[in-house]
């Protein structure tokens, strides 16, 4: 009788745990690495990708994992990216349905907010899985500015200045992080530091632009920018990066 | 029969309202406040049916001091004018309420602004707005004689143009109620000629 206390999601087991959103964090664990990072004047969302196939057609969609949700917020996936499709599309029509209401974009904590109550409910409420996703989200709004948030199949969210989610060597990725986070980092330097983290969390013959995602969040002036880096400047970039490195080793 | 009357001023905005309540030929009473405090930082004047006006003003400053609870922070003046728009639009269409209202406010960011809405849910932005008969006496005159960078002092005594011009040719007279919303928040002025 072993598995008591799995069967059903909204089930404790005696030791107080609730088995199958521990077996969605779990399912996250082998989703690729994504990490967020908090600039100054900006937000970094890196990830690595495990899907690549050489007969793969990526021509449609140049991002896997990232997701636009309005013009001022941007989301980055790990696990189950059809799981994730249902809260972004959900995640989408509530920015939208903010903005109806009130004529002004949805304060980013709000949105998270939102979408958390749907990943809790389905922790509560039995006959059915919880989302096997975690999010980060980053975004930008008048009350506090640039924003980065992670968010976990129990529907907890947390904000951060440094993250990530996924990956099987994610206390790799948070040392890294910890250790080299300085709270004015510029963009550019938060972009270094999240592939510094990412050759240490994957394999180093790995760090190339077919098994990368990196993506950037920004203002310029009034207006909001929102980049993925395109095969070519990735590319460019990773060279950059590693030759810096060398001359700082040196 | 109803005056309600709002305009920019340099830092703030200035609220009139009358304080009558009539029902028929009959004054039932003199002392009623039509503009209501939403939070500390914006003024609801509020002019039509009694009962839905009274009704719809605490629906929406409870729904707004709800919002603030939940995340907190306060609705900016534009995204608050935006509600009370749609709530009007929405109810027209199945339970109407016969309430026009003028939303006034002050922002950090965006400073002092007035919303003119009435009953059938339309919004519009202006430098000053008036409800009710006052309008076609006032118009004219705020016309002629008021400008967004107005002093305060300028901002009171062009009130009481208004309502020297209002207790001159309007048919209606009685008291009336002057509130001030700034960066430092509500105040009411007292208000004589």
């Amino acid at each position: 009788m072993a598995r008591r206390y799995d069967q059903r999601t909204t089930i404790f087991s005696p030791e107080g745990r609730v088995y199958q959103v521990e077996y969605a964090m779990t399912a996250i664990k082998h989703a690729g690495a994504t990490v967020g990072i908090l600039a100054k004047d900006g937000i970094v969302l890196a990830a690595e990708k495990k899907t690549t196939a050489k007969l793969l057609d990526n021509s449609s969609n140049i991002s896997e994992k990232m997701f636009k949700i309005d013009e001022h917020v941007v989301c980055a996936v790990a696990g189950i990216t059809s799981d994730a499709n249902i809260l972004i599309n959900y995640a989408r029509l509530s920015s939208q349905r903010y903005f109806y209401t009130y004529q002004e974009p949805i304060p980013v904590e709000q949105l998270v907010s939102q979408i958390c109550d749907t990943k809790q409910g389905y922790t509560q409420y039995g006959g059915l899985r919880p989302f096997g996703v975690s999010f980060l989200y980053a975004g930008w709004d008048k009350h506090y500015g640039f924003q980065l948030y992670q968010s976990d199949p129990s529907g907890n969210f947390q904000g951060w200045y440094a993250t990530s989610i996924g990956g099987e060597n994610s206390q790799v990725a948070q040392s890294v992080l910890r250790s080299n986070y300085k709270s004015d980092i510029s963009l550019k330097e938060a972009l270094q530091l999240a592939l510094k983290v990412l050759t240490k969390t994957m394999d180093r013959s790995a760090i190339n632009s077919d098994k990368l995602e990196f993506s950037y969040f920004t203002k310029q002036g009034d207006q909001i920018v929102y980049h993925i880096l395109n095969p070519q400047e990735l590319e460019k970039f990773i060279k950059e990066t590693d030759l810096d490195q060398e001359a700082q080793d040196n | 029969m109803e005056t309600l009357i709002s305009f920019v001023v340099n830092g703030g905005v200035l609220s009139l309202a009358d304080q009558n309540i009539v029902r028929s030929i009959v004054k039932m009473k003199e002392d009623q406040d039509k503009i209501l405090a939403l939070d500390n930082f914006k003024l609801l004047s509020a002019a039509g049916e009694a009962g839905d006006c009274a009704q719809f003003t605490e629906y929406i400053s409870k729904n707004l001091k709800l919002y603030s609870l939940r995340n907190g922070y306060d609705l900016s003046t534009t995204a608050a004018a935006n509600f009370i728009r749609s709530e009007l639009a929405a109810s027209i269409r199945s339970h109407p309420y016969s309430v026009n209202l003028i939303l006034a406010g002050y922002d950090k960011t965006d400073g002092p602004s007035v919303f003119y809405l009435d009953y059938m849910g339309s919004l519009q932005k202006l430098n000053f707005g008036c409800h009710g008969y006052a309008a076609y006496f006032l118009l004219g005159l705020l016309d002629r004689h008021h400008q967004p960078n107005l002093s305060l002092e300028d901002g009171v005594k062009l009130m009481k143009m208004c309502v020297t011009e209002l207790q001159t040719r309007f048919l209606v007279n009685g008291k009336y109620k002057l509130k001030f919303v700034s960066k430092d928040g509500i105040t009411e002025i007292p208000f004589t000629l």
